[in-house]
């Protein structure tokens, strides 16, 4: 999965800045470059790409869980067709309603005096008649294909 | 460090709290926050990078710090923690159960055999 594989390049830029630190500190205190570095030194380092990936563990779960969350809302929602399409056909008529209001705003005084009752009720009775379709019996996938 | 029974683990739970009280202090970089924690300790305590930046950014994710990019002492670019409000409120919360688990501890421990 896509997200799986993003990874913030500034994760690893953090623990090199860590790790540069580290290594002038212990120039500066005067071990040398060539020095070998005991058991210890070699810990303190740390495995930097096994560390980054255990930053990105700790960051990228929630991705994680928001694209098991989504699949899991996927297939509720394919299990109840019913609900399904009468939310998105609401939806649907929520967004048509929203959009010719925002349509009369452009229009501007002119769409006044046409009178917004006549548009409000339009919408209602679409809104309601999406919703009778979509209770009748037949099958509900086709009802929202056609919206 | 491995083998070495003068240093101690920092028991499960206890690094948070102590990078909150560095954090509290004052916007800081993850090597500064080890630097700190070691010299504060007395030397004691040595996080590994391995447990700190995990740590940090665990921390950044329950909002209890958050991290911007700004020049270093050197110049060169790092990640600076600080305290959120919530950050805060945990400190204290935390550092309270502390007092009351390591008192609790202290007193079986030096209860006369």
């Amino acid at each position: 999965m896509w997200f799986r594989r993003h990874r913030d390049p500034r994760v690893a830029d953090e623990l090199r800045f860590h790790r540069d630190r580290l290594i002038e500190d212990y120039l500066a205190q005067g071990v040398s470059r060539q020095a070998k570095p005991s058991g210890a030194r070699f810990l303190e380092f740390g495995n930097v790409p096994q560390i980054e990936e255990a930053v990105h563990d700790v960051r990228g779960r929630w991705l994680d869980d928001l694209a098991t969350d989504l699949r899991y809302a996927m297939r509720t929602l394919r299990r109840t067709p019913g609900f399904t399409a009468v939310a998105v056909l609401s939806l649907c008529a929520r967004h048509r309603r929203q959009r010719r209001h925002l349509h009369v705003d452009q229009r501007g005084d002119a769409a006044h005096a046409a009178g917004p009752r006549s548009l409000t009720g339009s919408s209602r009775s679409h809104a309601f008649s999406t919703v009778v379709q979509a209770s009748s019996p037949f099958p509900y996938s086709s009802n929202s294909a056609t919206t | 460090m491995a083998g070495d029974a003068s240093k101690s683990d920092l028991l499960q739970g206890t690094l948070d709290v102590l990078i909150l009280k560095v954090v509290a202090l004052g916007p800081i970089h993850g090597y500064a926050i080890a630097q700190r924690l070691q010299q504060m300790s007395g030397d004691v305590l040595q996080v590994q990078q391995g447990s700190l930046y995990p740590a940090l950014h665990r921390l950044e994710k329950r909002r209890w710090l958050t991290a911007e990019w700004a020049a270093s002492d050197t110049g060169r670019e790092a990640s600076f923690y600080s305290l959120t409000r919530l950050g805060r409120q945990q400190l204290d919360e935390q550092r309270a159960n502390w007092d009351r688990l390591s008192a609790a501890i202290s007193g079986i421990l030096r209860t006369a055999e």
